[in-house]
């Protein structure tokens, strides 16, 4: 990479950050914010989704059952124990990752529709114990009173995550890291040992990837992600019952992640902010709010199938090369090279 | 000492015998022809090498190591690159992604060192990515090295394939029908990159159903027909030989030719 692009990936990100810090600012509003909340909790859901089915290509339908680990661990310990945030947070992160790697070992023996029905019967387990391991979960009543973070003490000042602004910053922090390690990811060796899994798993064997090894790292962290959002909707909800992690949450993370564009590390962050922020602008409208989630369903699907965030970039290189697109038909200079380049795959 | 080594090596699918007790070897600089009408067992020696399919009997042998039981993802790292039937490449990426990717086993630095952007990743990313230009270079795509690679011609594809074997630097390479589908101009362009390859001290392997491009690259051939070797000689040997002309008229050569 040449300095200049270097440069300009560092200005795209630190634009990016700003902008989406002083977002509660620009847009104001308690009600806003929360939503803003729950966008970044649930990028970093469909990230983890991301990884495993979009990079790698298998497609997981356990992502609401990791989701609820990273919850009721975060939870349970912060409520039964009394242990702050800060060690719950990475311990629930955590143990949803050991989960992933133990359950992916057998699990991802199994692959195509085959994986897809396994994941889903973990998540249908997974909700049965959150449902009816009585004794610890307290079942349908769910967990309540969960406390939110402890305060953070500075010295001179203490940060407390009781008001939804300074949440907001916690999730976004969140949400940055879980960005820049997808980004890394999809960057390196291992997104193209994982890619390369995708498109022919015997020809990456051949050229000594070892689809197993990969499988289950891209497993660990898609758990990973799931637990970290889980917590983060735990200590922001302060209460948790298992209708939040059945198998609802993880299609609607694989929605989220289809219809952003799955195989590119914004295309959870698109996704959402179509099915998560356009149906809640449309609140007044409340009883089309469904008719509108399906019509956006409907017309991604059929006119975009490799979802938004492609077609955006797509779009973005013809107007950006106009020129170029047009020599593609002489055949000197791809067109292909600026719609994979704005594709960021 | 040969660089590869079949000793007796046998295949069954369940009833089939598709390699029966098959023996022979490849001498370090070699560009040895294995032909035969098809369904011989061709494909499936291949499989057997590079460890895509287990033995049912009999041993490989590389550079000394007995290879038979080697896991399939280590085989590259022995030093043996293949191509494959139809041009099976990463066909949604870029030409120079699927070089890229094909480097993999000429990493040395870790995963983790590699996601923390480490001075020594980004050098090593710099050096593949040079290596993979020469090698796009060396096999003429170079211009197309930003185009996917599953667009391209069919001739270019199976160039894209043998470009990836390449950058893997191996010392053995198998290619599988490498001219297949290809008109005769680009016929006599693979035939001389074949040759440039051997040049660069690459010993070869190659099944080919192009008589022309076999008897006209190849020092040495060997012929099988029902998963066995029937004659093994050199290409003017080959072509007097009557055992050959009888399997291949014999068993629809004609046939396969129309
Ligand atoms: N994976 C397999 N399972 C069952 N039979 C196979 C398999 N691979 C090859 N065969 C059979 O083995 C024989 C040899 O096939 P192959 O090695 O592909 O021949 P060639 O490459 O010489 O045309 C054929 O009869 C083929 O049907
Ligand atoms: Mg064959």
């Amino acid at each position: 990479m040449t300095d200049r692009r270097l440069r300009n990936t560092w200005i795209t990100w630190i634009i990016a950050i700003a902008l989406l810090a002083l977002l509660p600012i620009i847009l104001g509003g308690s009600y806003i914010l929360h939503l803003l909340i729950i966008s970044c909790i649930w990028i970093i859901l469909a990230q983890g989704l991301n990884i495993i089915l979009g990079y790698t290509g298998l497609l997981s339908l356990g992502q609401g059952g990791m989701f609820g680990i990273g919850a009721y661990v975060s939870a349970l310990l912060a409520v039964k124990l009394g242990w702050s945030f800060w060690i719950t947070m990475p311990l629930a992160t955590t143990a949803t990752a050991l989960l992933g790697f133990i359950i992916g070992y057998p699990v991802l023996r199994t692959r195509g529709i085959y994986f897809a029905m396994v994941t889903l019967g973990l998540g249908v387990i997974l909700s049965e114990i959150f449902n009816n391991w009585i004794g610890v979960t307290r079942g349908p009543m769910g967990i309540g009173d969960i406390p939110y973070p402890t305060p953070i003490n500075l010295g001179f000042t203490s940060i407390a995550f009781d008001s939804k602004i300074t949440y907001y910053y916690l999730v976004l922090a969140a949400l940055i890291l879980v960005m820049v390690v997808t980004y890394r990811i999809a960057k390196t060796t291992l997104g193209r040992a994982l890619i390369a899994i995708k498109e022919d798993e015997v020809l990456a064997g051949t050229f000594g990837i070892f689809p197993p090894k990969f499988k289950i790292i891209a497993f660990t962290v898609c758990s990973a992600f799931s637990g970290l959002a889980g917590c983060l909707y735990a200590h922001y909800i302060t209460f948790i019952s298992p209708e939040s992690f059945g198998v609802m949450a993880s299609i609607d993370a694989l929605v989220i992640v289809v219809v952003g564009s799955a195989g590119m590390v914004l295309g959870p962050a698109l996704g959402t902010i179509i099915l998560i922020l356009v149906p809640e602008a449309l609140r007044f409208a409340s009883e089309y709010r469904m008719l509108v989630y399906a019509v956006i369903l409907g017309v991604v699907i059929m006119y975009m199938p490799q979802g938004l965030g492609c077609s955006i970039g797509r779009l973005a290189s013809k107007i950006v090369s106009g020129r170029r697109v047009a020599n593609a038909y002489i055949g000197t200079s791809g067109s292909n090279q600026n719609l994979r380049g704005a594709n960021g795959s | 000492m040969p660089i590869l080594e079949l000793q007796g090596v046998t295949k069954t699918f369940g009833g089939l015998t598709a390699v029966n007790e098959l023996s022979f070897e490849v001498q370090k600089g070699d560009i040895l022809g294995l032909i035969g009408p098809n369904g011989a067992g061709k494909t499936t020696v291949f499989n057997l090498i590079t460890r895509h399919l287990n033995c049912t009997g009999g041993k490989v042998i590389f550079q000394g190591h007995d290879i038979t039981n080697v896991r399939m993802d280590k085989i590259i790292s022995f030093g043996i690159a293949r191509t494959f039937q139809g041009s099976r490449i990463f066909r949604n990426l870029t030409v120079l992604e699927a070089m890229l990717t094909a480097c993999y086993s000429k990493r040395k630095t870790g995963l983790i060192l590699d996601l923390l952007n480490s001075a020594r990743a980004k050098n090593e990313m710099q050096q593949h990515t040079e290596h993979a230009i020469e090698i796009l270079k060396f096999i003429g795509l170079e211009e197309r090295k930003n185009d996917q690679a599953g667009n391209l011609p069919y001739a270019h594809q199976s160039l894209v394939g043998i470009g990836m074997a390449l950058v893997a630097e191996p010392q053995l390479l198998l290619l599988d029908e490498p001219i297949a589908g290809m008109n005769p101009q680009e016929t006599l362009e693979t035939m001389e990159l074949i040759r440039k390859i051997n040049g660069r001290g690459i010993t070869v392997l190659l099944v080919e159903h192009n008589m022309t491009a076999v008897m006209g690259v190849c020092n040495r051939i060997v012929v099988m027909n029902y998963g066995e070797k029937i004659v093994e000689g050199t290409p003017g040997e080959i072509m007097e030989h009557p055992a050959v002309i009888d399997a291949y008229l014999g068993s629809g050569f004609d046939a396969r030719a129309s």
